[in-house]
């Protein structure tokens, strides 16, 4: 006889897990299958079809294993931000990017007094933020796709690209000769660079996950 | 995993293999696999198994394809051709690993 839960039911394990701190879509959707899956084997080879008890037991047996499941997924998830990453930085665009930066910056700083410059240099953190945040916005409330993983994770090395041009704004003071400048503008333009490079692989990821989760649901 | 650590260090292995031999496989259909070939004696646990496979996708070894199967998406796992490739090399080293072992434990055998 063939066992097959029904989409509410199917929909409970999902509520119950994303109630059990399983927030991201992308793990819980293979957990939900395999806990589906389990039970479906289970009721079959039963005589009960109360599906709540059999969820229940399972749970009982099995639910502190799937939740360690959900802590070493994200180790997954930063190893494959760290490779798409670094996919985009070895792209000859990346290169590009870098030349238009720093070419547009030494434009500004040989126009602009030091004081404008260093008050331009302060915004470059907020481009990157800026691009970033927009795409989940736009991802999320627009597109209305769920969290997932690996973009929310995201959010760690794009803060760490934010702290270092406030550092670099702070010595920007001691930029009186054009040696200083140009390491000034070297590292503020590889930092915008690789902003940019997350914002890209953010939209990468979330293209796949629209096109791999939202289209087949 | 089952009974026994000794077990921990093969995961990779197995998986790989099952992955060899057929075109596509899902984790419940792995651990299930697994239990009925060896009729029981090793249960992969989930706590091991997704862990396992989402490391091994990340490593580029394993492709993902999603589904819509029975009211619910299915993630199922294949190998990539670089997969292939370590699945020959990993049950070498397994190979190895065995002979070597019995050597240690039953010379007369070696």
């Amino acid at each position: 006889m063939t066992m097959k839960l029904t989409k509410e039911q199917i929909q409970f394990i999902d509520t119950y897990l994303e109630n059990s701190d399983v927030v991201f879509a992308d793990i819980r959707m293979e957990m939900v299958d395999h806990v589906a899956s389990d039970i479906e084997d289970r009721m079959r080879a039963s005589t009960t079809n109360d599906f709540y008890n059999v969820f229940k037991g399972y749970m009982v047996q099995n639910k502190a294993q799937l939740l360690k499941e959900n802590k070493q997924f994200l180790k997954s998830a930063d190893r494959k931000i760290w490779k798409a990453f670094l996919k985009e930085v070895l792209n000859p665009l990346t290169l590009l990017i870098f030349l238009a930066s720093f070419g547009g910056f030494y434009f500004l700083y040989s126009n602009f007094n030091i004081e404008t410059f260093r008050l331009i240099i302060s915004y470059v953190p907020l481009i990157g933020l800026s691009g970033f945040l927009l795409t989940y916005v736009v991802y999320h409330k627009v597109k209305n796709l769920k969290r997932f993983s690996v973009v929310e994770r995201l959010a760690m090395p794009f803060l760490v690209f934010y702290q270092i041009p406030n550092i670099i704004f702070n010595f920007s003071y001691q930029a009186k000769d054009l040696m200083t400048v140009l390491w000034i503008l070297g590292i503020v333009s590889i930092v915008l660079t690789l902003m940019l490079v997350l914002v890209r692989v953010s939209i990468k990821l979330f293209k796949s996950y629209e096109k791999q989760y939202k289209t087949l649901a | 995993m089952s009974n026994s650590k000794l077990y921990k260090g093969s995961l990779t292995t197995i998986i790989l293999k099952l992955l060899n031999e057929h075109d596509k496989m899902y984790g419940y259909e792995i651990t299930q696999k697994v239990k009925e070939l060896t009729k029981g004696e090793l249960k992969i646990t989930e706590g091991a198994l997704y862990p396992a496979l989402h490391k091994l996708e990340a490593e580029g070894l394993l492709d993902v394809e999603v589904a819509k199967v029975d009211n619910r998406l299915r993630k199922y796992y294949k190998l990539t051709e670089t997969g292939t490739k370590e699945t020959v090399n990993k049950l070498e080293e397994l190979a190895e690993y065995i002979k070597t072992m019995q050597t240690l434990v039953n010379p007369k055998l070696a």
